[in-house]
């Protein structure tokens, strides 16, 4: 507590002599009258007498508090917001005490006099002192470290305004960062002379106070949009740091201009930050709220295409989310598909000039109050093989434009290369269905180019013309044949082995698929066929770590294996120690090997020990598993996985976020080492990169737009990726007053809309909330007690 | 100004003869029971008889004879007479009032003088007492139309004055009357010791009627005062400084209760208790007298 004229408190206590004095000195003296019933007065005089000693020493009290509460109140006592509270629970407990008090010595003056009663009134008494001196503990333990004074005094204060995308939110022809810089600058104008100033924005990450006002209102006129911007909570914790570090004045203040949107409050729990505002007393927090309470908005969901194999005639199926916050409005939504050209990007009179040709088409939609709507647009035309940017747009005005497009990079390929060989007796029904269904053959659309051979024409093939070879319960293999297998997996080849009946031979496993050739290729022996008739048998989702099992991941207990069992599969003798890298990728429930995976040299081989290519009802044999009976979801998934990983169909990730790390595979065969991109950056020359380790990386990818990457090797290559933000990023949702207590603290803050709500708020916090109003309050209270009082004691009549 | 108008202390208090305060007294009192139920309590003359010589010439009725040219006496109804006492208390708390009106005493004397004309009138004798700490002045009782002229004298010139000897001095009483006589007490009643109030009974035993009429002041009733007072008895001399708010309660309660245990007590010894206060008018103790005097004649 402070307090505002001391000596003012000296002159209130001096004061208080006045009317002890004057009660013993001035007492008035009772009007004598002749009455000659005296002795009926008598019976209850000794009662009386205690009564009037007692109300005049109440009266002598009233007159002493009267006094004492005007010095108080002239004295000009406050105490900081904070403690305000408490403060006066402490004082109501005190005048609830002394009423308490009173009513108990009015009890006991009483006659005839109620026991219970001023037993009762006793108890109330004494927990009263007991809530007060606990009531006045708490006041006097934590009233430390808050320093109050004149508002003129210096501060050190810390101005950090919200830089993410959604203060580029336009109302009345300004954005919100614009209001918030306006808001800043009045709060820099208004700050003390000789006050020690900080201005950053959420995307600094190492604040500093400026060299004087001047500097740091230049710096608040240079903040803008940082597409990586940091939560809010943060930056008031760099900002708490910033002041216990390098503070110099004892009074420290935080403004935070935000639109108060709810992405903004997002990071570490809200506790630690309660927690630390707590500790930090000395420090005031200001939010200043620059938002509109009541958002316009249209916004782009990112696209989703139908596929990411595309070949040169697959059709492009993109489809997006029109979101509205508002009342009901309509839009047109525009599909864009740059047309290559090779000579493009290319600066010519210091501008960046990309494709400028598009395949476009546009969508009218039409989206309810606070709706959404969707839209699908499809593409037909052929396409050239090579990186495609585009990008789909709301047209017309929105209040924030930066979420109104959606930049998309695709890549097409030629068709997959393969190879399917089988014994004659083996249908390949299934495994061509899942690489290559007939319609798309037909198309010419589908990823892979399937070549299908029978086992015993194999050698006539140069297997290193195809990406991958499948081999599907085939029949004992030379060592010749062995032979060139493992040549073709060393040079990088992939080889998948789909191991059945063919392989065995009087109850255990052919001697071919027993000999070294054999073991050194799959990583194991094969043994004797394991047979489970019951249909128990199932393939286990127990560890799903393998690429080939992504897909499972997301909801492995419900993959209905158990529709689908295993009668045989074939047992595996490990190699041990390995002679190659060999994992496990898929086990039985049984925990015997389903599919195991070898790398050899370049390339890989994926053994699986029961065969795919089992027909409905095999003649003369039992069957080894019903994988593919039914509707066969589970196994076509699995195959056509293992497909795609063995044909290293692994697209590079060409849509990212804003602020992820790019990374493209970059192949010194075909790619050259050195690009240079071309980043959406305004007014940003290009940048070389370097591949490293067969990759391409860059990092610097906050800008949302196309990152187009040029280089040259036997003419230009072009690729390139996309950035977008992440939908959070313009979420225009507000924050709910609930909320921001929960971040910061109930009464830990100070939220204010405008500039008056501000300096209120900086008087009250610098000045403390004062306590002359309440003191005055009590005051006339307690006059108008002692007039009735003096007036019913002193009474003549 | 109407005639019952005089049966109101405050109005009464205006006029200084005392004769003039009981004629006016018994006047608007006889006025109201012309309008009351007691319409026909004898008062009246019931009839007339010829004057015969050592009639008193002033019991003619002249407007007879000037109608008849005949000398008539007027007869009155109750041709018994009773002797009637007035017993003045002269303590010097009878000297009190609050509202700076009529005093106890005033009022009681005022009461006593419209009671003699009233009895005088109805050829009933009565007579004075007065005692405080003694017997004092004394007139035996008389019909005689001086009488009340003797009687109205004596109680202009009382003073109320020193501490009472209530039961000394009613037992004086009883000892001075030889006859059955109706006794009529005025008196405040504050006693140092309510004991006192024995030797009342005794002239109940003695075959005498008693009516006491207990005369106190408006502000002993009510207790009309606020705040810090000294309060003082002259004759007793005690002082009590209180608060005023703080007793009332306790004393009103106190008074009543004193008032009521008189009531029953005089009830007991069948004697007509009469708690009057100054405030009050003077037709209930007249009222009084005369329910006392039907029923006993």
């Amino acid at each position: 507590m402070t307090v505002a004229n001391g000596i003012l408190l000296a002159v209130g206590g001096l004061l208080l002599t006045i009317p002890v004095i004057l009660h013993f000195l001035m007492q008035p003296k009772p009007r004598a009258v002749p009455f000659p019933a005296v002795r009926f007065l008598q019976r209850q005089q000794a009662a009386n007498q205690r009564r009037l000693r007692l109300r005049h020493w109440l009266l002598l009290l009233l007159r002493c508090l009267a006094i004492g509460l005007l010095a108080a109140a002239m004295a000009g006592p406050a105490v900081a917001e904070e403690q305000f509270g408490k403060w006066l629970s402490a004082i109501s407990i005190g005048v609830l005490t002394l009423l308490a008090v009173g009513l108990l010595a009015a009890a006991a003056m009483r006659t005839p006099r109620n026991g219970l009663f001023i037993g009762l009134l006793a108890l109330v008494v004494l927990g009263c002192l007991v809530w007060l001196t606990t009531a006045w503990r708490a006041v006097f333990a934590e009233d430390v470290n808050i320093p109050l004074g004149q508002t003129s005094d210096p501060v050190s204060a810390v101005v950090l305004v919200d830089l993410s995308p959604r203060m580029d939110y336009r109302r009345e022809n300004q954005s919100h960062l614009q209001w918030a810089k306006q808001m800043g600058e009045w709060v820099l104008n208004q700050l003390p002379l000789d006050s020690q100033i900080a201005v950053m924005g959420t995307s600094d990450t190492d604040p500093f106070f400026s060299i004087d006002a001047a500097a740091a209102r230049k710096k608040l006129l240079t903040l803008d949009i940082a597409f990586q911007a940091g939560a809010i909570p943060d930056g008031i914790r760099r900002a708490l740091t910033l002041l216990q570090d390098s503070a110099e004045n004892a009074r420290r203040e935080i403004y935070v201009v935000t639109d108060l949107t709810k992405s903004s409050w997002a990071g570490a729990s809200p506790t630690s930050l309660r927690d630390q505002l707590s500790k930090t007393s000395d420090t005031s927090l200001f939010i200043i709220d620059v938002g509109t309470v009541q958002p316009q908005n249209f916004s782009l969901s990112p696209p989703r295409f139908s596929s990411t194999r595309l070949t040169q005639v697959s059709p492009i199926h993109v489809d997006v989310d029109v979101s509205r916050l508002g009342p009901a409005a309509e839009r047109n939504v525009r599909l864009l598909i740059e047309q290559p050209d090779d000579s493009r990007p290319v600066i010519r009179d210091g501008q960046v000039l990309t494709p400028d040709r598009f395949w476009q088409q546009s969508q009218h939609v039409a989206v309810g109050e606070n709706g959404s709507a969707h839209v699908h647009f499809v593409h037909n035309d052929p396409l050239p093989i090579g990186i495609l940017h585009g990008r789909i747009e709301i047209l017309g005005q929105d209040g924030l434009e930066v979420d109104n497009t959606r930049h998309f990079t695709l890549e097409v390929k030629p068709a997959w290369p393969v190879l399917i060989v089988h014994p004659a007796d083996v249908s390949s029904l299934f495994l061509t269905a899942i690489l290559a269904g007939e319609g798309d053959r037909q198309l010419g659309v589908s990823a892979y180019q399937v070549t299908e051979i029978n086992q015993a024409e194999i050698n006539r093939f140069d297997l290193a013309q195809f990406q991958a070879v499948f081999l599907l319960n085939p029949e004992p293999i030379s060592e010749v044949l062995w032979a060139k297998l493992k040549h073709y997996v060393s040079g990088g080849g992939s080889l998948a082995l789909f191991l059945g009946h063919h392989a065995l031979e009087q109850g255990e496993a052919h001697p071919d698929f027993r000999s070294e050739a054999a073991r050194e290729l799959i990583g194991g022996a094969f043994t004797f066929p394991w047979r489970r008739p019951d249909g128990d048998l199932i393939i286990s989702m127990a560890s799903l770590a393998h690429p080939i099992l992504a897909a499972f991941r997301d909801a492995p207990d419900n993959v209905p294996w158990n529709r689908f069992p295993v009668y045989y599969h074939w047992g595996l003798d490990l190699e041990s120690p390995p002679k190659y890298p060999t994992d496990i990728v898929l086990r039985y429930s049984n925990r015997q090997v389903a599919v195991i995976e070898r790398l050899i040299g370049q390339g890989r081989v994926v053994t699986m020990t029961t065969p795919i290519s089992e027909p409905e009802r095999p003649a003369d044999r039992e069957k080894w598993n019903d994988l593919f009976t039914g509707m066969p979801v589970p196994a076509f998934l699995l195959v056509s996985h293992l497909a795609q990983y063995l044909v290293q169909f692994e697209s590079d990730t060409l849509n990212i976020e804003s602020g992820q790390l790019a990374v493209l595979r970059n192949d010194p065969r075909v790619h050259p080492e050195t690009y240079a991109l071309f980043s959406p950056r305004l007014g940003q020359m290009p940048t070389s990169i370097t591949a490293n380790e067969g990759q391409l990386r860059y990092r610097f990818t906050e800008t949302p737009g196309h990152y187009r990457i040029k280089g040259s090797r036997e003419g230009p290559v072009l690729r390139g990726f996309s950035v977008n933000l992440p939908p959070a990023a313009t979420d225009l949702t507000r924050l709910r007053p609930a909320e921001l207590d929960e971040w910061l603290g109930a009464g830990q803050y100070q939220l204010a809309r405008d500039q008056v709500e501000i300096q209120r708020q900086q008087g009250t916090t610098r000045r403390g909330r004062e306590f002359y109003p309440l003191l005055l309050l009590m005051l006339a209270v307690l006059i108008g007690i002692e007039y009735v009082f003096a007036n019913r004691f002193y009474a003549v009549r | 100004m109407s005639v019952e108008e005089y049966l109101k202390p405050s109005v009464i208090h205006q006029i200084q003869r005392l004769d003039l305060r009981a004629q006016f007294v018994v006047k608007g009192f006889l006025h109201g029971l012309h309008a009351s139920p007691f319409h026909g309590f004898s008062v009246q003359f019931s009839e007339h008889r010829k004057y015969v010589p050592g009639d008193d010439p002033k019991d003619l009725d002249w407007r007879v004879f000037a109608r008849t040219d005949k000398y008539y006496i007027k007869k009155y109804e109750a041709e018994t007479n009773i002797n009637g006492y007035l017993v003045m208390d002269l303590s010097q708390s009878m000297d009190y009032t609050y509202r700076q009106e009529l005093t106890k005493f005033d009022y009681a004397i005022c009461l006593a003088a419209a009671l003699a004309y009233l009895m005088i009138s109805q050829q009933d004798p009565v007579g004075l007492i007065t005692f405080a700490d003694s017997i004092g002045e004394s007139l035996p009782p008389r019909s005689k139309r001086t009488q009340l002229n003797n009687l109205l004298t004596l109680l202009s010139r009382a003073k109320p004055t020193g501490r009472t000897e209530f039961a000394k001095c009613i037992e004086l009483i009883a000892a001075m009357l030889k006859h059955r006589s109706l006794i009529m007490l005025f008196s405040d009643l504050l006693l140092d010791d309510p004991q006192e109030l024995d030797a009342l009974f005794r002239l109940t035993f003695a075959g005498h009627d008693v009516i006491v009429f207990h005369v106190l002041d408006e502000a002993e009733v009510t207790f009309p005062f606020s705040g810090s007072h000294e309060f003082l008895d002259a004759e007793s001399n005690q002082r009590l400084t209180t608060d005023a708010n703080q007793v009332r309660g306790d004393y009103v309660r106190a008074i009543e209760q004193y008032r009521s245990e008189l009531a029953q007590r005089c009830h007991q010894h069948r004697i007509d208790y009469v708690p009057l206060d100054t405030s009050m008018q003077f037709d209930r103790a007249l009222m009084e007298y005369l329910m006392r005097r039907r029923a006993r004649y």
